[in-house]
């Protein structure tokens, strides 16, 4: 075979090794990606099967200074405030002590990893149970709630949140587990034999060499937070997530996909959660990156 | 400075034995080298002193004091690690602090004392610097001055110049035994080259699967080894280990008999014959080359007699033997000999 032959066998065995992947990315994710900016600058038309109408600019602006996605960029916000911070600290706690040389951890381990593979059907069927006013845990407890924590606009968020939480800790941990694993055994027996107590040498040594993972998992733990809408569906619904302030804008993009079809708005809110999301990555490279030792 | 001592010390890991009942001290101001081939125990043994493993059973004694239920980080022992563990997050200086900052040294004594000991190993140029812009050579030196600065009762050195090139482990060996002759700071220093245990320890101890073998001086060892183990792994090469009987003052090898004085030898014994005490000739005990190596000024010339090996030296510009020809070696020194059973030295 000549070299000329072999070097094309070579590029289509090549191109036929990647095109599974190029066609599964194609149509799921860069098709729908660049039909997004096609259909927010369209009217919906009032029935299926009539033509679109050009809006321009005017519908993308008019969505998002609406009071509904105001008040689900603020939902959006909140949600990850709530989640993302704790799911951090409580992963890397939990990862800590599993990361201990003791009998049992891998049973610790396991639980603790669990919550990352369960769906969020499976979390808030539990916890729609546990906060459930007749059969729940809270009455179990003695504590009447009236209306149902989900019913109530101040604690529904902290309800989905708890949700979210119970979720974000399993990879959280899994990830910070990782993290610890990988760290050089030598470096921290020279911090315990310089004389460092386990707490110093935690603060001046494994969370510095740690700060890459800190930063992956914030990052993602940010990014996850906001497209959020799972529990939300589940326990709240289209009908009330407005009134108890739970309506965050994935949601309002599900919505209007589904529930109520509107093409042009549900692409009008999940350009801006795109922007949103963006700027919000950037901002954490920008000013937690610097922070961050890649040198490990 | 301290003593340290090992009082049957044995460790164990699951099922399988690290070290055996292992005696051993180490004087006040000494450098001691711990030598032995991979899975010996030598660093377990290390690790042991540092505290990062504790002893199955025995005491482990520094300064006199027990310590094998205490903390490294309250032991006042330095170690340096084979991968030179500085803390990739710190400046050079930073790092060479560390170990002060635990023990909440002011800022003033701290930068002194940095500067002391980076001026000692002639690092005040790269201070600034991250240990990822360093060369080996440089960590290691890092390494070293961060053991240096806190003034420990002991250094521990796990096989600190294994990851340098060979002109760079030589100057950084005597580099080390300088500053352990200034500061008369107790060392333990393990290693599995023989080379760099013969010229850097005031004593060398000698280990192989879990056992000491034997405590001495690097002439005491070359010249006295107490078995066949320590006679094959001390010197550069090892003694040639043959099988072979004395008789009636007749010491008998492959079947050719020579003349033999040492007293306490008789029956079958392994003979220890050093390169210095055997050479070719036109007679004597029959071999087959197995091979030459060139080393420049001399000659190796590999052969076996039988299961055995034997390494004879021969100057440059002599006629070398071919692979598979029968050759004739002579000894030139009185061997010595080992229980051919126990391989223990027999008194001569």
């Amino acid at each position: 075979m000549t070299v000329r032959r072999q070097r094309r066998s070579e590029t289509f065995l090549a191109l036929g090794l990647v095109a599974p992947a190029v066609i599964l990315l194609s149509v799921f994710l860069i098709y729908p990606f660049f039909k997004n900016f096609t259909l927010f600058l369209y009217h919906a038309p009032p029935y299926p099967g009539l033509p679109s109408k050009w809006a321009g600019l005017s519908q993308f602006f008019d969505t998002i200074t609406s009071t509904s996605f105001l008040d689900g960029l603020k939902a959006t916000v909140l949600y990850t405030v709530l989640v993302v911070p704790v799911g951090v600290f409580l992963g890397l706690v939990l990862a800590v002590a599993a990361h201990q040389k003791l009998k049992g951890m891998a049973i610790y381990r396991t639980i603790f990893a669990t919550t990352a593979v369960s769906s969020v059907a499976v979390a808030a069927i539990v916890f729609g149970t546990f906060m459930n006013p007749v059969l729940g845990l809270l009455p179990w407890l003695g504590i009447d709630t009236n209306p149902t924590i989900l019913q109530n606009p101040t604690w529904a968020m902290f309800a989905m949140a708890i949700i979210g939480l119970w979720q974000f800790i399993g990879l959280s941990f899994i990830l910070f587990s990782a993290g610890l694993q990988s760290l050089p055994e030598e470096v921290l027996e020279a911090a315990k034999l310089d004389g460092a107590s386990p707490a110093k040498a935690f603060f001046t040594v494994t969370i510095p060499l740690l700060s890459p993972t800190i930063f992956y998992v914030f990052t993602v733990g940010v990014i996850a937070a906001m497209f959020t809408f799972g529990q939300m569906d589940l326990l709240v619904g289209p009908g009330a997530a407005s009134a108890v302030h739970v309506n965050t804008l994935a949601y309002q993009i599900y919505q209007y996909v589904v529930t109520q079809p509107n093409p042009g708005v549900a692409a009008c809110i999940s350009i801006a959660l795109f922007i949103l999301t963006a700027i919000v990555t950037l901002v954490n490279f920008r000013f937690l990156e610097r922070r961050v030792n890649y040198d490990a | 400075m301290a003593s340290v001592a090992f009082n049957q010390v044995t460790k164990k890991f699951g099922d399988t034995s690290v070290l055996n009942g292992l005696d051993l001290e180490v004087a006040d101001g000494e450098f001691l080298v711990l030598l032995g081939p991979s899975g010996c125990g030598k660093t377990t043994a290390l690790r042991m002193v540092a505290g990062l493993e504790t002893p199955t059973s025995g005491t482990l004694t520094i300064g006199g004091n027990v310590v094998n239920d205490v903390a490294p980080q309250h032991r006042d022992v330095a170690m340096v690690f084979q991968n030179y563990a500085l803390y990739p997050h710190l400046s050079v200086a930073k790092n060479i602090e560390f170990p002060l900052r635990q023990r909440d040294v002011s800022a003033d004594v701290r930068a002194k004392k940095v500067s002391e000991v980076a001026a000692m190993l002639g690092l005040s140029e790269l201070l600034d610097r991250k240990p990822r812009q360093l060369s080996g050579g440089q960590r290691q030196r890092v390494a070293l001055a961060r053991a240096i600065v806190r003034e420990p009762v002991c250094f521990l050195m796990d096989e600190p110049l294994s990851n340098l090139d060979a002109t760079l482990r030589a100057r950084t060996r005597s580099e080390i035994v300088r500053l352990q002759h200034e500061l008369a700071t107790t060392t333990i220093f393990v290693t599995h080259d023989q080379v760099e245990a013969m010229t850097m320890g005031d004593r060398i101890a000698v280990l192989n699967a879990g056992d000491l073998q034997q405590v001495g001086t690097p002439t005491e060892l070359f010249e006295n080894p107490a078995n066949v183990f320590v006679a094959g792994f001390i010197g550069n090469p090892g003694m040639s280990l043959l099988s072979g009987g004395v008789e009636d003052s007749k010491l008998r090898i492959g079947g050719t008999e020579t003349a033999f004085t040492g007293a306490g030898a008789s029956g079958a014994v392994t003979v220890g014959v050093r390169i210095d005490g055997v050479q070719l000739s036109s007679s004597g005990i029959a071999a087959i080359c197995d091979g030459v190596e060139v080393l420049g000024a001399e000659v190796h010339v590999l052969a076996h007699l039988g299961e055995d090996q034997i390494i004879v030296r021969q100057v440059a510009s002599a006629p070398r033997p071919k692979i598979g020809e029968q050759i004739f070696v002579e000894l030139t020194a009185e061997p010595l000999c080992f229980d051919a059973v126990t391989g223990l030295r027999v008194a001569q």
